[in-house]
């Protein structure tokens, strides 16, 4: 049943993430050639005209644009993955959901997936989008060496560090939107005002959080500056699966045992 | 014969309102039954804890011997009292997706009733008229073989010409070996297909009854009886 839910999800999501992957890839190749025109004004310093300055001015601009459309797509992909699942859930579109023959606990991993999916994609597409634009130029950049410096700075190798940045990623991609499920399943117990509701929760697991978070560091007696970033990451990641599992449960038990569509 | 839909002492408050008190009926198969009652009486949020759409504060519903989840919502076919449809899906993909989830759904059927109704599959929903997607959603609803039909107000704020086809359309699609539970208060239009009747009043039962015995003991028709218990 899982995969005939997650059909459904992904047919209702496509038609938003699709223009805007495409509305950026456009966004980055003309970024390209606006790039190397911006490289090639720089490098000619002192014989520039009027025209070329200006077009190196509008390429530098039109490049902050860009940046500013990447951090866009990554809030738009929050921002629309709560828009479904407030929509599909606890709204008037949830009186299809909610009849359908499938348990809650499978509505709720193919909402996740499916945020985890995009996700992905759109990193995988600003990252494409970034090596595009950076292409002929990475001996410039130094990459590995830099990579190398910062992993050296936190006392790890490279791959060390490479490795833990990777897994807390796609932990985070799975805590995010459990996060926002569960601030969504806990909002919808309010006969009215639904949606501050599910601010106020918002507001109260952050809450919840940093204490937990503080006092396990204390019990443990976890010395944040003492260990390399990896021993971070790894605590930041278990402390990050373990909320997610609870959110998981948050979001099934309100969603299965005190559903309360208007 | 076992019954398709069981209540027992069900109650259903939100806030400081009781939607429902303490509620206990049963619904036994093969029956045409009017949930009837004025508006608030709490006859939507009767059948919405049926569906598991709202979640009894105490109490228990039995949906043909087994809880309200995935088992009863497969035999359950229900009619909310409003669009729940996404608006940029066409016809044809929202019979799609029935026939994805319900093993019961005829799909054969379903484009038989969009053709009477001149209703081309392909249009999105968005361009319809609310009449229009109505019906549409009755269609849904009455493509399946399902062992209890919910409809809430099914007539509700269409017109007249529009009732007798959405009542044609109940009475020549369901599932005769199942139920079917019809909320209303447009009693005259549907008192003719009733076999029985159930009168909720502020969230209480006031009355279940067959219709022949309504008739037989109080010398009324149903909207007779209802215009007297409901009197301002």
């Amino acid at each position: 049943m899982l995969g005939k839910v997650l059909k459904k999800d992904f047919n209702s999501t496509w038609r938003f993430f699709l223009p805007l992957m495409g509305g950026y890839i456009v966004a980055a190749g003309v970024g390209k050639v606006l790039f190397e025109i911006l490289l090639s004004v720089m490098d000619s310093s002192g014989h520039t005209s009027k025209v070329s300055e200006a077009m190196a001015v509008f390429s530098f601009l039109y490049l902050m644009i860009c940046v500013v459309y990447l951090v866009a797509c990554y809030l738009m992909t929050s921002v629309f993955v709560i828009y479904d699942f407030y929509k599909t859930m606890v709204s008037d579109h949830g009186y299809l959901t909610h009849t359908l023959p499938v348990k809650t606990s499978t509505l709720i991993w193919s909402k996740v997936l499916i945020a985890v999916l995009w996700q992905v994609v759109v990193n995988v597409i600003i990252s494409l989008s970034v090596l595009l634009i950076f292409t002929g130029h990475f001996s410039q950049l130094h990459v590995r060496e830099l990579l190398r410096l910062i992993a050296v700075s936190w006392e790890d190798t490279t791959t060390v560090h490479s490795i833990y940045t990777i897994i807390n990623m796609i932990v985070e991609g799975f805590h995010r939107p459990l996060l926002f499920f569960a601030c969504i399943a806990l909002g919808q117990q309010w006969k009215e005002h639904r949606i501050i509701g599910a601010i106020l929760a918002y507001i109260g697991i952050s809450v919840a959080s940093q204490i937990l978070n503080t006092i396990v560091i204390v019990i443990v007696g976890f010395r944040l500056y003492d260990y390399p970033l990896s021993g971070y990451m790894l605590y930041s990641m278990i402390f990050n699966m373990g909320t997610s599992v609870a959110f998981f449960f948050i979001t099934n038990h309100m969603l299965s045992k005190n559903l309360n569509l208007e | 014969m076992n019954p398709i839909l069981t209540y027992s002492n069900v109650t259903k408050q939100f806030g400081s309102l009781w939607a429902l008190k303490d509620v206990s009926l049963t619904i036994e198969p093969g029956h045409i039954v009017g949930l009837l009652g004025p508006n608030g009486s709490g006859k939507t949020t009767l059948l919405k804890i049926a569906c598991g759409l709202l979640c009894p504060s105490s109490g228990t519903v039995d949906v043909c011997g087994g809880p309200v989840g995935p088992q009863s919502k497969l035999r359950i076919s229900y009619l909310p009292d409003k669009n729940y449809l996404s608006e940029w899906m066409r016809v044809s993909q929202i019979i799609d997706l029935f026939h994805d989830f319900y093993s019961n759904f005829d799909r054969n059927k379903a484009y038989e009733m969009l053709g009477r109704l001149d209703i081309s599959p392909n249009r999105k929903l968005k361009t319809l008229s609310k009449g229009t997607r109505e019906k549409v959603q009755l269609i849904l609803v009455m493509s399946r073989n399902a062992d209890l039909y919910l409809l809430d107000e099914p007539i509700g704020g269409v017109d007249p010409a529009a009732r007798d086809y959405i009542l044609r359309t109940i009475l020549t699609n369901y599932n005769e070996q199942g139920s079917i539970l019809i909320s209303t208060h447009l009693i005259s239009d549907v008192e003719k297909v009733l076999d029985q009747i159930i009168f909720l009043k502020n969230g209480s039962v006031a009355l279940q009854s067959s219709v022949d015995d309504v008739r037989a003991q109080y010398q009324k028709s149903v909207d007779e009886l209802f215009r007297e218990v409901f009197q301002c």
